[in-house]
């Protein structure tokens, strides 16, 4: 039943059709756009040390030898949360191979977070947030707007960026270039 | 929220324009017939674990102009161990209020009561002052770039492109016209966006996304004037009270938390910093009413009212991009694009200032002469 309900919102999703980009306050009507990593001037990951919402400190270098999605993301970014459904469910089929998706949050603080996951019917644990409180990682990745989704490697190699909302995860533009890191 | 009427003065920065610290009633004695006098009032409790914690509070303009007085300041902080200073940004274009809380504070409540005096503001566009110009040295500031206003590349183009038609010998308050007219007709206000935008007029151009507030809208403005050699400046501030000229969407006042407001100027030789606000068009064009088309008479009213007037039911902060909060742990990499919202930090990192109900801050205004 839980997972009919979130399929169901998941669709609701899909049908909204054009979404919005964020862009630290601007929005841009779009889909998600994927971009070489050159475009954001960055090809190895840079470092990213971040808090989750238990206060665990969370190390992207720990997951070297897995496929990373790091998404940036805000609960006041409408698109952002339409995507977060698309998100966990890369999570949950993906997971298991080899995937591990990196929500950051944008300067929010714990209370609006859990607000929104409430507000939701998320559980914190649905996917890992972690909380850039001082704006710090998101400028030093320069994704200049939400959302923004890059793409690692096993090697911590940045593959790709999505400007933009993941609106369809099982799009090949989404699914394709997941799977073909996965089975590299 | 609560505090404690200990008024805990401290460390005052020697050798700023501070106004007395008048009792508050003495500013009637301040009030002229065309000047109305405010008390702002900011009081913040920081929802935070025990803990040293840093804020810094907004204060009203360093300088006093023709149009805008600060009457008093009155910092207070209700834990003893705390300090509060007024600081004054190294170009001395902003001040705030800086508390400190040591670790061994439980409380983290701060309070400060402004005073201010305004009167509606209006440049006579007729007869120049010859005496009304900038140093080489102020011009060179306000027309150069900041990090979210560069002055080259598409910038400079589109504000080519904005004055291409007029004659070679225009005026500075022609080239100005000229781009307001353009920002008035080619944004837009987006009630999405948060806060009053982030002012990254270069991507806004990049992107072709005009759509903002007023941080946004007012400095497409500014950095398209400055970047074709026109003195402008962004005004950062907040509503005190209601419009007096019938706009509902351009006034507030008693509960002002979500009140500020960005302003824009530029500089006309021969008659001064001219007040402009191409975005309180755009906000009267999506607010008024429910909305009204661009050729209502009210909108067109408030179009060319805004180009040289100001209705001062607004208080001025400062005029600082790129600000770096003094005794910050994250230094120069934690500057903000401009201060015209409480800011804290603990040791956690920065409190999110768009947030005043988990901040949590209060800000409040009332007229009283």
């Amino acid at each position: 039943m839980q997972l009919f309900q979130k399929l169901s919102t998941r669709s609701k999703v899909l049908f909204w059709g054009p979404c919005f980009f964020i862009l630290a306050g601007l929005s841009i009507p779009t889909h998600a756009q994927w971009h070489d990593p050159g475009q954001t001037g960055a090809v190895s990951a840079p470092r990213l040390q971040l808090q989750n919402l238990s206060g665990e400190t969370v190390n992207l270098a720990a997951f070297k030898g897995k496929v990373v999605m790091v998404n940036f993301w805000a609960s006041w970014c409408e698109p952002c949360r339409e995507e977060f459904d698309e998100l966990i469910y890369l999570q949950e089929k993906y997971g298991p191979k080899g995937l591990k998706i990196l929500a950051v949050n944008l300067a929010e603080m714990k209370p609006r977070i859990q607000q929104f996951l409430t507000g939701s019917g998320l559980t914190s644990n649905a996917i890992e947030i972690l909380q850039d409180r001082n704006s710090t990682i998101y400028k030093t990745w320069k994704a200049r707007g939400i959302p923004t989704t890059f793409l690692i490697d096993r090697n911590g190699k940045i593959q790709g960026v999505w400007f933009g909302s993941i609106d369809n995860a099982d799009s090949p533009e989404v699914k394709g270039k997941i799977e073909a890191l996965l089975n590299q | 929220m609560t505090i404690s009427r200990r008024v805990a003065l401290k460390t005052l920065v020697g050798g700023i324009a501070l106004p007395a610290l008048h009792p508050l009633s003495s500013a009637f004695a301040q009030s002229a017939p065309d000047w109305n006098t405010y008390e702002i009032v900011t009081e913040i409790s920081l929802v935070s674990p025990d803990g040293a914690a840093q804020a810094w509070i907004p204060l009203p303009l360093v300088l006093d102009t023709d149009y805008f007085r600060t009457v008093a300041i009155r910092p207070e902080v209700s834990d003893p161990k705390a300090a509060i200073e007024i600081y004054e940004t190294p170009d001395k274009q902003a001040r705030m209020a800086w508390v400190r809380w040591d670790k061994s504070s439980t409380t983290h409540t701060a309070k400060v009561s402004v005073l201010v005096s305004t009167c509606n503001r209006h440049i006579e566009l007729t007869y120049p002052n010859s005496s009304l110009k900038l140093s080489k040295e102020e011009k060179t500031f306000w027309t150069r770039s900041t990090h979210y206003l560069p002055t080259d590349g598409i910038v400079k183009a589109k504000a080519l492109a904005c004055i291409a038609n007029l004659p070679a010998n225009a005026s500075d308050t022609d080239k100005a016209k000229a781009i307001y007219n353009w920002v008035v007709d080619n944004t837009h206000r987006d009630p999405k966006t948060r806060g009053c935008g982030q002012g990254d007029v270069k991507l806004m151009l990049e992107t072709n996304n005009l759509g903002g507030k007023c941080a946004d809208i007012n400095a497409v403005f500014v950095a398209l004037a400055r970047s074709v050699g026109i003195a402008a400046r962004d005004a950062y501030g907040i509503r005190i009270a209601d419009s007096a000229r019938g706009y509902k969407s351009l006034g507030k006042s008693g509960d002002i938390t979500k009140a500020q407001h960005c302003r824009a100027e530029f500089y006309a030789t021969g008659f001064g910093w001219v007040p402009v606000d191409p975005a309180d068009v755009r906000k009267v064009i999506l607010e008024e009413t429910g909305g009204l088309p661009a050729n209502d008479p009210k909108v067109l009213a408030i179009r060319e009212y805004l180009f040289g007037n100001w209705e001062m039911n607004w208080m001025a902060y400062n005029y600082d991009h790129d600000v770096v909060l003094p005794g910050s742990k994250l230094g120069k990499a934690g500057a903000i694009p401009f201060l015209m919202y409480p800011q804290a930090e603990n040791s956690e990192g920065r409190f999110d200032s768009l947030d005043p109900d988990n901040f949590k801050y209060k800000i409040t205004s009332r007229k009283i002469g």
